[in-house]
């Protein structure tokens, strides 16, 4: 469990964001699951739509997290890249969407421009969780140019973004391309 | 001869181009197929070639516009079937006379036409601007069609045995045949799933007015597709390739999606 003076400083943070803004969170392995959780609570509280690209866990499971955290799942929209790439034979519905692989890059752009049209609030923020799973199936300049082209659709489209990066795993040089990209870098 | 190309000054002319039905493409292209214009379709196998001819064909019937599509790989059940699975009802536009399917022999065709060659050369005749009577082995009886599909131009040329000159001469006058005839035609052709080769002769894709290719390559582990417009005549068109996907109901393109990562080809 996170301790709560991290609990604090995100919650922080987070709250005095300006408008448009897009966020590094370095965290540590061990706090990402909670800081992921938190993040997408203090901001669903808010009134935003949150579009959650998940390469850590299945959606199915994801969701059963946001439930136990009080998380409206109404406001929830999730790109998988978990369950296909596991051989789980699922569909895509209006909130969910499935992608082949974990390295399906070009199928997460194109899930993320069909969803997005769904959001039901002007104001909404992506959640990548996170760029160091992705890195696990993904060379690191085929992520760079991913995260470059992510980061700028969000942009465009007024959509606020946070990619969640852990310390011990991200390579050097992805983590300097990535956080130029970002307004802000949160360690925690 | 000369084809006269109308080329768009602005204001978008839906009776100047061809939509193809295909979501996100014809933005590729400039604002679509631009009519009477000969287009090849070129890619590898499974990139979607058929699907593509199928989709524009089903669109344009569904506008009134008569469409002939002629296969020399799939009966007409196989591809109907074909349709069927997208979800388009062809059977309404092939009952109301707009679509027609036919499946011809490509060797049958090809010996036709050698005959027709050598007859010609026995004559003495064959020179530049002799014309081999191709309308009435290829376009059915009392059908005027206003889009001309033949899938594939690959099967033909493989039916001309090593009649290279055979069949160079087929495909020029094929290709004028259909300008005359006021019609807009598609020609699927097989490549390898290489990005630099888009023909097996190469005159093809010379005397094409426009040519689309069809890439799925791997990237990663993932095969990915993609599409390009090579040329388009008289027009302006994007650059880039794009990424595209089959979907239930269709191929769709996203024109913002331009492809990235190392792609390689199989």
């Amino acid at each position: 469990m996170m301790n709560s003076d991290i609990f604090k400083k995100i919650k922080g943070q987070l709250g005095k964001l300006p408008k448009n803004w897009i966020v590094m969170l370095e965290t540590l392995t061990k706090n990402s699951l909670d800081l992921g959780l938190e993040s997408v609570k203090i901001l669903t509280d808010q009134g935003l739509d949150a579009l959650i690209v998940s390469a850590s866990r299945p959606c199915n499971k994801l969701l059963e997290l946001y439930e136990e955290k009080k998380i409206d799942t109404k406001k929830v929209f999730i790109i998988c890249t978990v369950c296909k790439s596991q051989g789980i034979d699922v569909k895509d519905t209006k909130s969910i969407r499935h992608v082949r692989s974990y390295d399906s890059l070009m199928e997460i752009l194109i899930s993320l421009e069909k969803i997005k049209s769904e959001l039901k609030k002007e104001e909404g923020f992506l959640f990548i969780d996170s760029i160091s799973s992705l890195l696990i199936h993904n060379d690191s300049r085929k992520l760079s140019q991913f995260i470059h082209r992510i980061l700028v659709t969000i942009r465009i489209n007024n959509i606020n973004g946070i990619l969640i990066s852990l310390n011990e795993e991200i390579n050097k040089e992805v983590r300097a391309e990535i956080a130029q990209l970002c307004d802000k870098v949160i360690s925690v | 001869m000369k084809r006269e190309i109308k080329v768009n000054k602005g204001k978008i002319d839906d009776s100047v181009y061809l939509k193809t039905g295909v979501p996100g493409f014809d933005k590729l292209m400039g604002n679509g197929i631009p009519k009477g214009h000969t287009v090849l379709v070129s890619g590898g196998a499974g990139s979607g070639k058929t699907i593509f001819c199928l989709q524009t064909a089903f669109y344009q019937a569904s506008r009134g516009k008569k469409c002939l599509y002629i296969s020399f790989e799939e009966n007409e059940s196989r591809l109907l079937s074909h349709m069927r699975k997208f979800g388009w009802d062809c059977d309404k536009y092939i009952k109301e006379g707009t679509l027609k399917l036919i499946k011809s022999s490509s060797i049958d065709l090809a010996k036709r036409i050698e005959d027709m060659v050598n007859q010609m050369s026995k004559s003495k005749f064959l020179k530049n601007g002799d014309i081999l009577d191709l309308k009435k082995i290829i376009i059915p009886q009392g059908f005027d069609p206003d889009l001309i599909i033949m899938d594939s131009l690959s099967s033909i040329s493989s039916a001309f045995n090593n009649s290279t000159f055979s069949y160079r001469l087929y495909v020029e006058q094929l290709f004028d045949l259909f300008s005359k005839m006021n019609a807009t035609s598609i020609f699927t052709t097989e490549t390898e799933q290489s990005l630099s080769k888009y023909s097996r002769s190469g005159i093809e894709e010379f005397l094409a007015d426009s040519v689309i290719v069809l890439y799925y390559v791997r990237n990663g582990s993932v095969k990915e597709r993609a599409s390009e417009i090579l040329k388009v005549r008289g027009e302006r068109h994007e650059e880039k390739i794009v990424a595209m996907q089959i979907t239930e109901s269709g191929i769709v393109a996203y024109p913002e999606q331009e492809v990235f990562g190392n792609i390689k080809t199989d």
